[in-house]
């Protein structure tokens, strides 16, 4: 009898043991696993995460930087560009005169320069309901002009509406001069600031002046040579080539600029009878607020 | 007289005997190594794999939530900036400008469409006459009308490669395919009218 309780005492304790064992290896197993995780993590992630944090902490003091000095530049200009896009740009009500003195312009000025063998009438139609709390009103007119009076005609289309230089760049261009000045010259966001305010019309007849303005904030080779691909590239090219010349001269002079919003619709170009003159059909819409 | 020597008897142990004498090292070698691991876990692995930053010690994790914090940070300071340096930009008047800004006058489009169909067979530039070429705002799309001509029996072979070329333009995102078709005609030979519509990027 002690004999039997004795073998099975060595029995379970033996049991006991490799249980324990057992147990404690797989924990170590798990530890194990655990341990080559957090040595990959540190390899693959802590690390490079730990070279982008100084770079990013750079920007946020950049850009907060950038945000107060912005900030009383910006608060003295919005209002007066708000006013004028409200009452020239986008207005209430077309303002028919106005329009119609511009196609009167940009006629005489095509007939002038001998781009321009007839204009049809301009015709009209009711106000048409946009979304956004836009309103159109829809105009057709067919030109028989040369190439280059084609030319002059959508740029100037084109331009119609837009107000101010930073109008004229493509998100694309604005952010990557933007983010130029994070890198060069933080406090010379206002330079572009005050440069993206800048009336289209004053840039395009003295556009070395504003550039001039603004490289004075941004010397290197780079900025330059991105400079002046956007300048060269952007609508900013048709801008300067409007307003040095007479009809853009003749727009100020009748105060027409800024000129409502013209938004193209439809265009049709036909070969004309003789080489480089063609039939053009316009329809666009001359944008406004509301009904 | 002979005296007989007898080997004392050597008792071999059982199985049972060696897995229970085993037992004991088994579990002690097993648990030393868990304490072991154990104690590189909570003491030793922290020294190696957290960082110093702003002079604490930072795990993976709470690197990686420190860094998306700063993302977001920067991300509103950047949205605040730019809304002070193009205050409109985020307003109606801002997309119309914006479309502007992003498209290709149709006169440009018009010329790279023409210096396109003057050499596509280069021998000929004459090859393609174009009768119309029309842009749809709304559906930002061009419909050409045309005839390829003076080609002989090319005629759509050439119309082919016309429409790649169309669709190579740096504004164009897709061209599709028209009616190929060949007629005789007795004053203009073998040609192929077409009228292909080009999608604009």
């Amino acid at each position: 009898m002690i004999f039997s309780s004795h073998i099975l005492r060595l029995k379970s304790s033996a049991s006991f043991l490799y249980g324990t064992g057992l147990a404690s290896l797989v924990l170590v197993g798990i530890l194990l696993a655990a341990h080559v995780r957090e040595v990959n993590a540190m390899r693959s992630e802590t690390v490079p995460v730990l070279g982008t944090v100084s770079t990013l902490e750079r920007r946020l003091a950049v850009l907060k930087e950038q945000v107060e000095v912005s900030e009383l530049d910006a608060a003295l200009r919005m209002g007066s560009q708000e006013e004028r896009i409200r009452v020239f740009v986008l207005p209430t009500k077309t303002a028919l005169d106005r329009a119609m003195a511009v196609f009167d312009l940009l006629r005489d000025d095509l007939t002038k320069r001998g781009l321009l063998g007839s204009m049809s009438a301009i015709e009209m139609k009711d106000v048409q309901t946009l979304e956004n709390g836009l309103s159109a009103t829809p105009l057709t007119v067919r030109f028989a002009v040369k190439r280059d009076g084609m030319q002059d005609i959508f740029s100037l289309v084109k331009l119609a509406g837009l107000f101010t230089v930073g109008d004229s760049l493509s998100r694309a261009e604005k952010t990557a001069m933007i983010r130029a000045t994070e890198e060069e010259n933080p406090a010379g966001v206002v330079a572009l600031e005050q440069f993206f305010a800048v009336d289209l019309a004053a840039y395009g007849r003295d556009p070395r002046s504003y550039e001039e303005q603004l490289q004075r904030s941004f010397a290197s080779d780079s900025f330059r040579a991105m400079f002046r691909t956007i300048l060269d590239q952007s609508i900013l090219k048709d801008a300067r080539t409007l307003f040095q010349s007479d009809l853009g001269s003749a727009i100020e002079r009748g105060r027409l600029w800024p000129i409502q919003f013209m938004k193209l619709d439809y265009v049709d170009i036909r070969s004309g009878k003789a080489a480089d003159w063609y039939l053009v059909d316009v329809r666009l819409s001359l944008l406004q607020r509301g009904m | 007289m002979t005296q007989i020597l007898t080997l004392p008897r050597v008792s071999v142990p059982g199985f049972r005997e060696i897995l229970r004498r085993a037992a004991l090292p088994f579990a002690v070698f097993g648990f030393v190594l868990f304490m072991l691991l154990a104690l590189s876990w909570f003491l030793l692995l922290p020294k190696f794999t957290r960082v110093e930053l702003h002079g604490m010690l930072q795990s993976s994790s709470d690197l990686q939530a420190y860094v998306q914090d700063v993302k977001r940070e920067i991300a509103k300071v950047e949205g605040k900036r730019d809304a002070l340096i193009l205050p409109l930009e985020d307003s109606s008047y801002g997309a119309l400008a914006q479309a502007k800004a992003g498209g290709v006058s149709p006169a440009d489009m018009h010329a790279a469409i023409t210096g396109t169909a003057r050499s596509v067979v280069p021998e000929q530039s004459d090859a393609v006459s174009l009768t119309s070429v029309r842009f749809d705002g709304s559906a930002n799309a061009i419909e050409i009308q045309g005839d390829v001509r003076n080609v002989g029996l090319r005629s759509m072979t050439v119309l082919a490669s016309l429409v790649d070329a169309f669709g190579a333009l740096p504004f164009v995102a897709h061209a599709e395919h028209p009616s190929f078709t060949r007629e005789k005609d007795d004053l203009i030979g073998y040609h192929s009218p077409f009228q292909l519509r080009l999608i604009l990027k």
